[in-house]
């Protein structure tokens, strides 16, 4: 198995753009899809994935509400209660549409699909390892399969992982079973790699 | 020896119980109507497929993540109804589950205050869908595993099929699997109008007309449906609803938004699953496509039929239920494993409601009217979500 696994500080830079060759896309990233990519790209810096290599992507429980302070804001600016219709008129205009694809589950899995030309086997899952390591381990696949996780933090930190893993590596991991975010995988391997 | 459906609990626009949601696939319900759960008051489109029981919409407080709410219920029922969990240890059976946009409650995020602090762990639990289905599963005692499938309107047959692998595989021995959605709240039933894929102009009942000429856009619908799943040698004869035999999926990797419009992937999907199902594509009898009625769409799904079907594609029956309920999004790939399981015991292709005129860009084999009746021993099931994961599933009758 090979891993790499990122950390970014809330105001520390990810070099997404060393990454990327559709940059326009990058609008529409969070900061944990970003840090996502950057794992992806050192983790192929070499050589490309097949397109059929099989792609699981988890990511984690959301704390992305601040997209909706804005809209929650306005509310308070113009002293109105809230109703449907001051949603209509007030609050959607606060919110970007950028949001909407940033709230979105699949999208980092469908970006780095994108970017990289995956079209093989995939899930898209959230939270546990265990759904990430089992979608890897019932893979019909010869070779190595992709996995990845990508957690953003309420305070703006961001990490990800991505690996190469055999559906057998994948069957003997202790965290096959377990119902501990599929981050926590990746935060281990890849500090004991470091 | 296959893997089989011995159970379903559902929560939809088609009903709450299998006996009602049946009679209404059957009808050709229409269970898309104006919003009633929420206010709507300057909304550009209210349309949606709501949650009814006896054809009353299930009203509940903004407060309330009506996707954990009655995925919770759906599988009480499918529990209490069906009753297969008994012969399995809570260790041998896991529960997957398709799942989307986590539910923003603005109102009570505003009311509450809760803007002001940074959002963090311990926030309000109904923005946390993996808290609640986690708590789902333990009180259900559901022992070998809680997975959550985020592929969008693919999550649910991601759900499914990586369930049947699990019990063809011998991972585990039962799994209780679906998808629960709803998007029908101010932030997403918005965000969603704003991503384009909405119909606009329609009556509301009238606005979701998948293949036809004049379809403009989608309407949301919402539901939670799960099903059990078990190997067929562990259930009775009489239990049997269906049986799949083949899963394949894979990923556009082409735009975010759009569908490949040459459709190779969602093609190899399809043969992936005939492949896994070890029949060819002659033996396939119908089609039950995705069909959101989005302009895109149809097109893309007769190129892709076309690819794997060749000649016979123009004269392969094929259907969608969207036109009745709405797209559940999350949960639609389990909700229209109800209408395939209808076709296969009962027989015939039904009419795919709201579809009038024939679309030249996708001339495909639609019903109109009445039912066709046709011998259905293998049906194709396909799904594709708005960030490119196709799916494809072949379902097989079981002969009782």
């Amino acid at each position: 198995m090979e891993i790499i696994y990122k950390r970014y500080l809330p105001n520390q830079e990810i070099p997404v753009y060393d990454h990327v060759s559709r940059r326009k896309l990058v609008k529409y990233y969070t900061r944990d899809t970003m840090a996502a990519v950057v794992c992806m790209g050192l983790l192929f810096k070499d050589k490309k994935p097949a397109s059929d290599t099989p792609f699981y992507f988890s990511t984690s429980e959301t704390q992305m509400l601040d997209y909706y302070k804005d809209a929650c804001k306005v509310f308070d600016q113009n002293n109105i209660p809230f109703s449907s219709f001051h949603f209509i008129e007030k609050a959607v205009p606060a919110i970007s549409p950028l949001s909407h694809f940033k709230s979105m589950r699949n999208m980092a899995h469908c970006f780095i699909s994108i970017e990289y030309g995956l079209k093989g086997d995939n899930a898209a899952l959230l939270g546990p390892a265990s759904g990430l390591l089992v979608s890897a381990l019932l893979s019909d696949y010869k070779g190595e399969v992709i996995i990845g996780a990508a957690k953003l933090h309420a305070d703006g930190t961001a990490e990800a992982g991505m690996a190469k893993i055999t559906p057998q590596e994948a069957s003997l991991d202790p965290m096959l079973d377990s119902n501990r975010e599929a981050i926590i995988f990746f935060r281990k391997h890849g500090l004991n790699q470091q | 020896m296959s893997v089989v459906i011995t159970g379903i609990g559902v929560r939809s626009p088609l009903g709450c119980s299998v006996k009602e949601a049946m009679e209404n696939i059957q009808k050709g319900t229409r269970c898309v109507a104006e919003i009633e759960n929420m206010d709507t008051t300057g909304f550009t489109q209210k349309a949606a497929g709501e949650i009814r029981r006896k054809g009353k919409v299930v009203k509940t407080e903004p407060c309330i993540d009506r996707k954990a709410k009655f995925l919770d219920e759906a599988i009480g029922d499918l529990i209490s109804e069906f009753g297969h969990t008994t012969k399995y240890t809570p260790g041998e059976i896991a529960l997957n589950v398709g799942s989307g946009v986590d539910y923003v409650d603005i109102e009570t995020l505003y009311k509450k205050r809760e803007f002001e602090y940074p959002p963090a762990e311990d926030i309000s639990a109904h923005y946390k869908s993996v808290k609640l289905i986690n708590q789902i599963a333990a009180k259900y005692e559901i022992e070998g595993g809680t997975n959550i499938f985020t592929a969008a309107c693919a999550a649910s047959s991601q759900a499914i099929g990586t369930s049947y692998r699990m019990i063809k595989k011998g991972y585990r021995k039962a799994v209780i699997t679906g998808g629960s959605d709803s998007m029908i709240n101010y932030v997403n039933y918005i965000g969603f109008q704003h991503l384009g894929a909405m119909a606009s102009g329609f009556e509301a009942p009238y606005a979701c007309k998948p293949f036809d000429k004049n379809r403009n856009g989608t309407i949301l619908g919402e539901g939670a449906i799960v099903l059990f799943l078990e190997h067929e040698s562990k259930a009775a004869k009489k239990d049997i609803l269906a049986q799949i035999i083949g899963y394949g999926t894979t990923m556009d990797a082409y735009a975010v938004t759009d569908p490949d419009p040459e459709a190779t992937s969602l093609a190899n999907a399809i043969e992936k699953a005939l492949e896994d199902a070890a029949i060819t594509p002659e033996m396939i009898d119908c089609v039950h496509l995705h069909g959101t009625a989005t302009p895109k769409n149809a097109p893309s799904e007769y190129k892709a039929l076309k690819q794997v079907f060749g000649s016979k594609t123009e004269s392969l029956p094929v259907y969608s239920l969207k036109g009745q309920t709405g797209h559940l999004i999350g949960s639609c790939g389990a909700l229209e494993m109800l209408s395939a399981i209808y076709s296969l015991e009962h027989q015939v292709v039904l009419p795919t409601v709201n579809f009038t005129e024939q679309d030249p860009e996708a001339p495909l084999y639609i019903i109109k009217d009445k039912p066709l009746e046709i011998k259905i021993e293998y049906l194709l099931k396909l799904n594709s979500s708005f960030g490119g994961e196709n799916t494809a599933l072949v379902l097989k009758r079981f002969v009782k």
